[in-house]
């Protein structure tokens, strides 16, 4: 990069040349940066990696991560952790396919789903809060106990989904996005504005800082930590529709990598695991990265042992950058 | 676990008669298998076909071949025999799916216990029943798929004579049949 590259917005009053020689800057860009690193290096190599169609499955693919993503971002900025983010997507599908196969309204199977993701959230707010619980053994109890509960109710069989509404979610587009995108993208939208224009994400971000400050300041930090688990829930439902979707069945899958991914997504954004601070575009941007990193390494023909160690580098070299935050 | 075994025993079935151009690893996960085989499908158009270790991740390229538009062109065949992969292959989606007997493996793993108990010469290896089921050969249900090897006194010694209750209408080659002859990866 030289220094006459004007397309990163500047926000500071600092000159732009003098910003880019801040590693702090780098830092808080990271993940933008590693995409344009990586997608320059994937387009030398295969010139498929930047063609529209592959874009556009990349998009799609990386549709669910970054909606549990944004749940997850939600959590951490209160400096807590959703290990459960995953298991209970898995059981929003099973229960999303429990009621499609008992002739339910694909409508209300959908909101059935949610509905329970909500609940597993909400059971996880109100233990961190009023339980007093650490957020890291809540989250860990209910990742086994959401992943159980899916393997109950589907008795450990994967059911088909055949739905008109969800196969057009999955494969209809506006323009060259999925529908699956732009439910991503509304949610990464409404997620930026309640996090940064209203009162509700100040209180977040306070708590997140400093609990017992804001606390004393009067902030309901007991509140804040059932919403954002609650909305890791409902994201984490929303993610199972679109699972759902996607695959044409609804799975009692552990679906761990999702987990993983989810908080390597939000550490590659920059969000600090302490709590505070954060943004919604990084762990966006995050799950994209790591979309697009395994997207190149398969068009590339890597051998398949070798790409869970290049996501390892790239995830840890990430959160290194981040040290020099400002 | 991993699927080195069933990929090994593809990889040397093969050998000589298709290319194996690419290996991925999905975690015999539907989605992941799905993501994928859209990606290979992009950076190899000419591909023939896939072969997958068990039928979720069967039925996630199926779903990824579909959403290619090249249903019909490119083959898929998995292992297990679930019931979703039979009702796809019903559907003329996946192309075959490969069973294999739990109750008949599990009783020649007894027989060899026992054998070892009175010091008889146990064989070290022996090739447990298996039955590929495809569109050509079957047109009815899943349900046709052959039950268990009826009960044998003893299975190991008498596994050349293994066979499998064909019951009318089903589309199931016998072991030891190739499973994946005609398909192309």
């Amino acid at each position: 990069m030289s220094d006459t590259n004007t397309a990163v917005p500047v926000s500071d009053t600092e000159p732009l040349t003098v910003r880019l020689r801040d590693v702090g800057f780098w830092a808080d860009w990271a993940a933008v940066v590693g995409l344009i690193a990586l997608s320059i290096v994937f387009f030398i190599a295969t010139p498929a990696f930047l063609t529209v169609g592959n874009v556009e499955a990349m998009l799609v693919a990386a549709a669910i991560l970054v909606v549990l993503a944004v749940g997850q971002t939600f959590v951490i900025a209160t400096a807590g952790i959703d290990l459960s983010v995953a298991s209970t997507m898995t059981l929003g599908a099973v229960m999303l396919g429990w009621a499609s196969s008992r002739g339910w309204n694909i409508a209300l199977a959908c909101a059935l789903g949610v509905l329970a993701s909500g609940v597993v959230g909400l059971a996880n707010g109100l233990l961190v809060a009023k339980g007093r619980i650490t957020d890291f053994i809540v989250t860990l109890g209910t990742l086994s106990a959401a992943s159980g509960a899916a393997l109950v109710i589907s008795d450990g069989k994967p059911v088909q989904v055949p739905s008109t509404f969800l196969l057009r979610l999955a494969s209809g587009t506006v323009g060259p996005f999925g529908y699956s995108v732009l439910v991503a993208a509304v949610v990464a939208v409404l997620a930026h504005v309640a996090l940064f224009r209203t009162r509700f994400g100040v209180h977040l971000l306070a708590t997140g800082g400093d609990r017992e400050s804001a606390r004393a300041m009067g902030v309901n930090t007991d509140g804040m930590k059932i919403a954002v688990y609650t909305i890791s829930g409902v994201l984490a439902g929303l993610a199972a529709i679109l699972l759902v979707a996607r695959i044409g069945a609804a799975e009692p899958a552990a679906n761990t990598a999702f987990l993983l991914n989810s908080v390597a997504a939000v550490v590659l954004g920059g969000v600090s695991l302490f709590g505070g601070r954060g943004t919604i575009i990084g762990p966006v941007v995050g799950a994209l990265l790591l979309t697009a990193l395994v997207n190149g390494l398969t068009l590339l023909g890597v051998s398949q042992f070798y790409q869970p160690v290049a996501v390892g580098i790239v995830v840890v070299l990430a959160a290194l950058l981040t040290r020099f935050q400002r | 676990m991993t699927s080195g075994a069933r990929l090994d025993g593809f990889k040397k079935a093969v050998s000589g008669k298709l290319d194996i151009v690419q290996t991925v690893s999905a975690d015999w996960d539907r989605q992941k298998a799905l993501t994928a085989a859209t990606d290979i499908l992009r950076a190899r158009p000419g591909l023939k076909g896939f072969f997958a270790a068990n039928d979720d991740m069967g039925l996630g390229i199926v779903r990824a071949i579909q959403n290619a538009g090249k249903a019909g062109k490119v083959k898929v065949i998995s292992v297990d025999g679930i019931k979703d992969a039979l009702e796809s292959v019903g559907q003329g989606q996946l192309t075959a799916t490969v069973s294999q007997y739990p109750y008949s493996i599990g009783q020649m793993g007894m027989e060899a216990l026992q054998g070892r108990r009175v010091r008889q010469a146990a064989p070290r290896q022996r090739r447990g029943p298996s039955a590929a089921g495809d569109q050509g050969r079957r047109r009815q249900g899943h349900q046709q798929l052959p039950e268990a090897v009826r009960l044998l006194r003893r299975p190991l010694q008498g596994a050349r004579r293994l066979t499998i209750a064909r019951h009318p209408g089903t589309g199931v080659i016998q072991s030891p049949a190739p499973a994946a002859e005609e398909h192309h990866v």
